[in-house]
């Protein structure tokens, strides 16, 4: 994606990741959210439940379909199953952007069950820059692709994270769904500087972020999306729109749930901040 | 190392337990075992093995956590042994495609029935564990969109069970009253229904 075409891009504002458990508050709640991101692989095979839950969700909300289980990072390709089908939701669905991970999920016919990262290597730029652009010929709707949490580095890496989040955007169709949090927990968890971070990245290319609270075991901070947005995430977040002007900003929140009130409150702050009302 | 190849004996020791801890005791053998490069596997043990084992961990809760939200009467009544259960049983099986949580429920519940005799001195009947396992089993196998009937049979009253059990507390046997229940749709809208018959004029 170049940057004219991230112009035509509509403005969504700030919204919230959809779980089910949160059905109610969400279409009680609708005035304080601006739109929804669906977790795609959850209406790819759906039961007539499912489809009239992604119907009632889609009367109400712009509907943002987040894939977690295509696999760009994939070696040996992507699944063509699962692309075939998730062409079809975002077919049904018409979102201005769709999107996915800087990540694989699958190798030798086996399911990793999670982002697995990716080593900082020209090859695995190659290979995801592959991936994007058949995915990106399958699918017409802009692609934008998440930054993931990571433990393990893989030994022999030939650039930074930074550098290799770039080099796969300037090779690629795609945007960037730049999660704020991840960011924190990488530069926490392997001793780096974050606003250094964001300097070695294209920020133009920044279509949409997210942002959550994790946790900490055994002295490893885990995005695991179970706390209230931390200082840390905020101040990045603060950093990223004020450099550019983004198009949507997800609260994505999994476990935990607190009373609905205060995920409302972590949106209007996410939006005060993005509007340049910085506290 | 190719990236494929780093992927494939990533995605293999993360997923196995057996082949993590041989490729950190002796990468040699566990290049030679798991298919792997020597060069390939001593160069992926260098790498950090806190951290493939916290990623390992990670999988792991991740796949126990969904199990046990479809699971969740069968994990009220294990406990702690719910997931220590669970973890057993998953180093030996990984699920795949869309679906991967519920047939990871349903695989677990397989693994559960088959070895009854760990639950053996629970103060909990292990009959009443295995039935309630076997009705939420029922709901998660219903699920699936392609479903149109689930029957499940029970000696006695499901719903008794469901509401009376409670963790290591001595309770008498539910009197017998056999049970039916079904899951069903119908067209058009194949909506999912479900109901419960006792095959007993006295319930308990």
């Amino acid at each position: 994606m170049r940057c004219d075409m991230r112009v035509n891009l509509p403005t969504l504002g700030v919204g919230i990741g959809f779980r089910r458990p949160l059905l109610g508050e969400i279409l009680l709640q609708r005035d304080g959210i601006d739109f929804l991101e669906i977790i795609a692989d959850h209406y790819l095979d759906p039961t007539p439940e499912q489809e009239e839950e992604l119907e009632l969700l889609a009367a109400h909300f712009r509907l943002i379909p987040h894939a977690i289980n295509l696999s760009l990072g994939s070696a040996d390709g992507m699944d063509c199953d699962y692309l075939g089908k998730l062409a079809g939701l975002i077919r049904r669905l018409d979102p201005p952007w769709w999107s996915e991970h800087l990540s694989f999920t699958r190798a030798g016919g086996l399911e990793v069950g999670h982002l697995a990262p990716m080593p900082f290597s020209r090859e695995a730029v190659s290979v995801l820059c592959r991936n994007i652009g058949a995915a990106t010929c399958r699918i017409e709707t802009p692609l934008i692709v998440e930054n993931v949490a990571y433990v393990v580095g893989f030994p022999g890496a030939e650039m930074t994270e930074a550098q290799f989040i770039a080099q796969v955007l300037e090779r690629s169709r795609a945007g960037l769904l730049l999660d704020v949090t991840n960011l924190d927990a990488n530069a926490t968890n392997h001793g780096y500087d974050a606003y250094e971070f964001l300097d070695q990245l294209p920020l133009e290319r920044v279509v949409q972020l997210h942002f959550a609270g994790g946790h900490w075991r055994d002295g490893v901070l885990v995005d695991s999306h179970s706390q209230p947005t931390p200082d840390e995430a905020w101040q990045l977040m603060a950093e990223v729109t004020a450099r550019v002007s983004i198009k949507g900003a997800i609260l994505e929140r999994d476990e935990n749930l607190p009373p609905f009130p205060s995920l409302l409150e972590e949106l209007e702050h996410a939006r005060r901040i993005s509007l340049g009302d910085r506290e | 190392m190719t990236l494929a190849a780093t992927q494939r004996a990533f995605a293999q020791i993360c997923t196995n337990r057996e082949a993590r801890e041989e490729l950190f005791d002796d990468p040699a053998s566990a290049a030679n075992r798991w298919g792997m490069a020597p060069a390939d596997a001593a160069e992926l043990a260098g790498a950090s093995e806190a951290g493939i084992r916290f990623f390992a961990s990670q999988l792991q809760r991740k796949r126990l956590n969904e199990v046990a939200r479809l699971l969740p009467a069968t994990r009220a009544l294990l406990g702690p042994s719910f997931g220590r259960l669970f973890l057993e049983f998953a180093e030996a099986a990984v699920q795949g495609g869309i679906r991967k949580h519920e047939h990871d429920a349903l695989a677990f519940a397989a693994f559960l029935w088959d070895r009854t005799e760990l639950l053996a001195g629970w103060c909990v009947e292990r009959d009443s564990v295995m039935a309630v396992l076997r009705y939420e089993a029922g709901w998660v196998q219903a699920s699936d969109p392609g479903a149109t009937l689930v029957v499940r049979c029970f000696r006695h009253d499901i719903r008794e069970l469901a509401r009376g059990i409670q963790i290591n507390t001595e309770r008498p046997r539910p009197p017998l009253c056999p049970t039916i229940a079904f899951w069903y749709r119908l067209p058009p809208r194949r909506r999912l229904r479900h109901a419960i018959l006792s095959l007993s004029s006295r319930r308990a």
